[in-house]
């Protein structure tokens, strides 16, 4: 059975909450293809593209990991242009992120986030979600520490 | 004594007895005369009070009816709030009344003055509320606003502290696993990776956060001193305090190509400290936020163009040819933690909010003109002397309906 490998691709600024996203991804075994970027623009030019920077066009199931505070372009707006894109809509996005204000939450589901996670993560949750819209994406998982 | 000045009581009374008083005089004449003519003469007195009696009523009722008429018709003009007629003559009790409405009017004039001018006392006190009023929730927007960024900026490095604390335990417990049993090559490969790599970065991270939550904590002391701090107002060289300014520069100011130019400068009257304070930050700023990609300049300033707002006060300005700030970034400039250029120079982005308050605090004004791409001027417009409201107690200066709102 051939399934297209998924990309998790992550959007955040501050970059040792992208190592602690991609350390907690990497130990849970869902050793995805994994991109990231630290702002919204850098996100939807790739996303909008179909290409990683370096010119490699990126796999057709990708799944978003969006921080809100962002130079640029900032998460809420990133998230807006995703789902208001027929050619990007469809791609599932998790908000993870250090605002907790509720009316930020309603507004993320109201534009069609999957998940809303609140930082300090808790990254058993964190993964179970991935899981979750995973299986919905046929995620590939790799056992723990392979090469 | 006239008639008019007999009380109303009295012209009745001279109206009955007087035919009284008549009649009796004729039968006096009927007494001393003989009764032949007593007939005649009696009819004849009849007829003459019954004359008299009529004209004399007559003439009470006309002067009475004109008179009340008088006293109606100023009655009207009271309930109608309008100007009475002369003040009637006499003594009687129609003139007393008159007297009195006249006393009722002079009142009630007096009454509405009074009213009238409370409620234009109350319509100014209203005014000021609502003024005092915008000013607070303006204010309690900024302090929510500020809440709000602080926290997230002290969320953020928090995050990195747990997260790779509890890091570091996990590589702790790997390690542990490691080394049970005999190592081989794939698990000596494992451990060393996790000693070079994987703690040194947790390690970094959580020095990275440390520094910045301190350095979050120092600023908001910062803010906090700004706002307590009592000021010894003189005057101020402000040539001289530019120049220590722009040498305590020199370095950065050297590294980024700058060009500092600086106009013939007045004294100004403020605290010293504080005004050095107010130039070093928005030179600071024009230094650090020039454009890379092309020659800069900063110029500061006195400006000939003086805003109606902040009248009767030298305004200086401090332009620069740098990155500009976006528009929609304008109303954020002086919120404290609010960083449109991170990259650009370290700081946690409190400089103009701690210049606004310093200047606030000596009773003048900041505000910005800039646009993106092309360079920003920041104006300070300061009192002199005379008018300075060194406002020492930062409580009031909070509720001082004067301050106004920062002009972005």
């Amino acid at each position: 059975m051939s399934i297209p490998p998924v990309t998790i691709i992550l959007a955040e600024d501050d970059d040792g909450h992208a190592s602690l996203v991609q350390r907690n991804l990497e130990r849970a075994g869902l050793l995805n293809s994994f991109l990231r970027f630290r702002d919204g623009q850098e996100l939807l030019d790739c996303l909008f593209s179909g290409k990683a920077p370096d010119g490699q066009p990126i796999s057709p199931e990708v799944m978003v990991l969006l921080d809100i505070n962002m130079p640029r372009i900032d998460g809420i707006e990133a998230l807006r242009q995703i789902k208001s894109t027929p050619q990007t809509q469809k791609i599932p996005v998790i908000m993870l992120t250090t605002t907790d204000d509720p009316r930020e939450i309603d507004r993320c589901y109201e534009l069609g986030c999957s998940v809303y996670i609140t930082k300090p993560v808790n990254y058993e949750d964190f993964i179970e979600a991935i899981r979750r819209l995973g299986l919905f994406l046929q995620i590939v998982q790799k056992p723990r520490n392979s090469i | 004594m006239s008639f008019r000045r007999l009380r109303l009581v009295e012209k009745g009374l001279l109206a009955i007895l007087s035919p009284i008083l008549f009649q009796g005089i004729l039968l006096c004449l009927l007494i001393s005369r003989g009764r032949s003519i007593q007939a005649q003469l009696l009819i004849a007195g009849v007829v003459f009070d019954v004359a008299l009696i009529v004209l004399i009523f007559a003439l009470f009722s006309r002067s009475v009816t004109r008179r009340v008429g008088l006293l109606i018709d100023n009655s009207q003009r009271l309930a109608r709030g309008e100007p009475l007629t002369p003040q009637m003559s006499g003594g009687d009790e129609i003139s007393d009344l008159d007297k009195s409405f006249h006393a009722m009017a002079d009142q009630l004039t007096a009454a509405r003055e009074a009213e009238r001018q409370n409620h234009e006392l109350m319509e100014r006190r209203n005014a000021e509320l609502l003024r005092a009023n915008r000013t607070l929730d303006q204010q309690s927007e900024e302090n929510e606003m500020f809440v709000y960024s602080v926290s997230h900026d002290l969320r953020s490095p928090l995050v990195n502290l747990q997260g790779f604390s509890k890091e570091l335990g996990i590589v702790r417990q790997e390690l542990r696993e490691l080394l049970e049993g005999t190592p081989d090559a794939t698990k000596i490969e494992r451990a060393r990776k996790l000693a070079d790599s994987d703690i040194p970065e947790s390690i970094h991270y959580i020095q990275t956060a440390v520094t910045r939550l301190s350095a979050i904590i120092d600023a908001l002391l910062h803010l906090s001193r700004a706002g307590r701090v009592e000021y010894q107002p003189e005057v101020v060289e402000l040539k001289d305090t530019i120049q220590r300014v722009v040498e305590a520069m020199q370095a950065s100011i050297k590294q980024r190509g700058a060009k500092v130019t600086v106009q013939t400068l007045p004294v100004v009257w403020g605290d010293p400290t504080a005004v050095e304070q107010i130039f070093a930050n928005l030179l600071g700023n024009a230094v650090n936020y020039l454009d890379p990609d092309r020659p800069g300049t900063v110029d500061v300033g006195v400006s000939e163009k003086i805003p109606e707002d902040v009248a009767g006060m030298q305004v200086f300005y401090v332009r620069d040819n740098g990155l500009g700030i976006d528009e929609a970034y304008l109303p954020k400039v002086f919120a404290a933690f609010q960083r449109l250029h991170p990259k650009s120079a370290p700081g946690e982005g409190i400089g103009l909010a701690l210049v606004r308050r310093i200047v606030q605090r000596h009773g003048g004004k900041i505000w910005l003109e800039s646009t993106k791409g092309i360079g920003s001027t920041f104006y300070v417009a300061l009192p002199p002397k005379q008018s300075s409201p060194l406002v020492v107690a930062p409580r009031k200066e909070s509720i001082r309906l004067s301050s106004p709102p920062p002009r972005v």
